[in-house]
């Protein structure tokens, strides 16, 4: 993990490392919801029972 | 502007393989409790005894063979980048989590561990950055372990260290600090807990509490249970939207400016502070609690809620991989005397004030409901 602080002498280009993980978060959860409203019972099944073998 | 290519790492490829190797870990893991889980409800001995006595599920199957893989095999260099950042796929995890709460929740429980956040963060805080002063520890190094002490771990040390020119050195003893004794707690707490019959709730608020770091908080609580996970994440939500608060504070505390410039103002601090993706866990927690049909609940069959309830343990699980296999002895060996000091002092005090506090406010306060 980059431990460098930004600074004044070599500000962050764009977002902060955090900023672009939350942005990231925020999108995958929208895409999850969204394809849960498509296919709700499609969704449970690959990850209650299609990923899980046992 | 936002563009889209600001999201996107020009040299995304080089995440790949670390990823692949995270999810691959994953999906193991998964499988590992879910075989463990049949085998202990057809009362097997020995799945009985690792899946309910020795807790022995997805989340420290993860924790302990990654520290184990990265500690012994090790984790080549190819697979590093994709490792650092599988961790933060914890917080769509946490978002997903969102549709387990109720409006009501977050001001019963939310309400009390907001208290709890604040007493626990302002005092730790204090304590410790008037600790490092009282033993000469520089600014630098006493600010961000205040702020790592006292708010949330790594986040708040890479937040509050420019506001107090921490040195690089600093920073990796603090960061280093933080991560063993969250690790230590992290494997300890839960065992402490069923050894004093602290219930899920309690157990819940106490990790949120003095475990610094939202990821390795979340798999103790996880460990514990689903109740204790449930309390964890509501408190921990309102303990790192503080973040802003505390650098605030840390900058009036030392009265120091940024490199020669002003002191940032409070807004704009709270805008790049502010840990945005807790809005999304929010707004689906306002969702939830308007029991619209369009959305079901998690325990309305057939639902888009009920389906995404089974979505948010893989976001886990893959986060916890990362975790696992980020934690290197040799990088915890970065603890200077000073930071270990600070940090030994901070977190036994918070673990044990915390775990008083929490059976002194008992269950109720904590539990959270849940939706339909």
């Amino acid at each position: 993990m980059d431990t460098s602080p930004p600074s004044a002498e070599h500000p962050p280009a764009g977002l902060s490392p955090e900023k672009r993980e939350d942005i990231w978060a925020l999108l995958i959860a929208l895409v999850v919801l969204m394809i849960s409203l498509w296919g709700p019972e499609a969704v449970y099944g690959l990850f209650s029972q299609t990923l899980i073998l046992f | 502007m936002l563009g889209i290519r600001s999201l996107v790492a020009p040299d995304w490829p080089k995440y790949v393989p670390g990823m692949l190797l995270c999810l691959v870990l994953a999906f193991v893991a998964m499988n590992i409790d879910a075989l463990l889980a049949k085998y202990h409800k057809q009362d097997v001995g020995l799945a009985t005894f690792l899946y309910q006595t020795l807790q022995f599920r997805y989340v420290a199957l993860l924790l302990i063979g990654g520290i184990l893989l990265r500690n012994t095999i090790g984790v080549g260099r190819v697979f590093r980048p994709g490792v650092s950042i599988a961790r933060p796929l914890i917080k769509p995890g946490i978002i997903i989590l969102g549709v387990h709460y109720v409006w009501a929740d977050v001001l019963k429980v939310g309400g009390t561990g907001l208290i709890l956040a604040i007493v626990f963060i302002f005092g730790t805080a204090i304590a410790v950055m008037a600790l490092g002063r009282r033993f000469g520890v520089g600014d630098g190094l006493g600010g961000i372990m205040g702020a790592g002490t006292g708010v949330c771990g790594v986040s708040a040390i890479i937040a509050t260290a420019p506001v107090v020119n921490a040195k690089p050195r600093d920073i990796a003893y603090a960061i280093g600090t933080i991560l063993l004794f969250g690790t230590l707690m992290l494997f300890v707490m839960p065992y402490i807990g069923q050894a004093l019959d602290v219930s899920q709730p309690q157990f819940g608020a106490w990790v949120a509490v003095a475990i610094l770091n939202t990821a390795q908080l979340i798999a103790a609580a996880e460990w514990y249970g689903e109740e204790a996970r449930n309390t964890a994440v509501l408190i921990n939500a309102a303990r790192i939207m503080l973040i802003p608060f505390i650098v605030i504070f840390a900058v009036w505390f030392y009265g120091l400016k940024s490199k020669g410039q002003d002191a940032p103002s409070f807004w704009a601090t709270v805008r790049e502070k502010f840990p945005v993706f807790i809005l999304g866990f929010f707004a689906l927690i306002v969702l939830n609690s308007l029991d619209l049909a369009v959305f079901g609940g998690p325990k309305v069959t057939g639902s888009p809620f009920w389906a995404m309830n089974t979505v948010y343990k893989w976001f886990f699980a893959v986060g916890f991989a990362g975790i696992g296999l980020s934690i290197s002895i040799d990088d915890m060996k970065q603890a200077g005397g000073a930071a270990f000091l600070i940090g030994s002092g901070a977190a036994t005090l918070k673990m044990v004030l915390g775990l008083i506090v929490v059976v002194l406010v008992g269950t109720e306060l904590l539990r959270v409901s849940g939706g339909n």
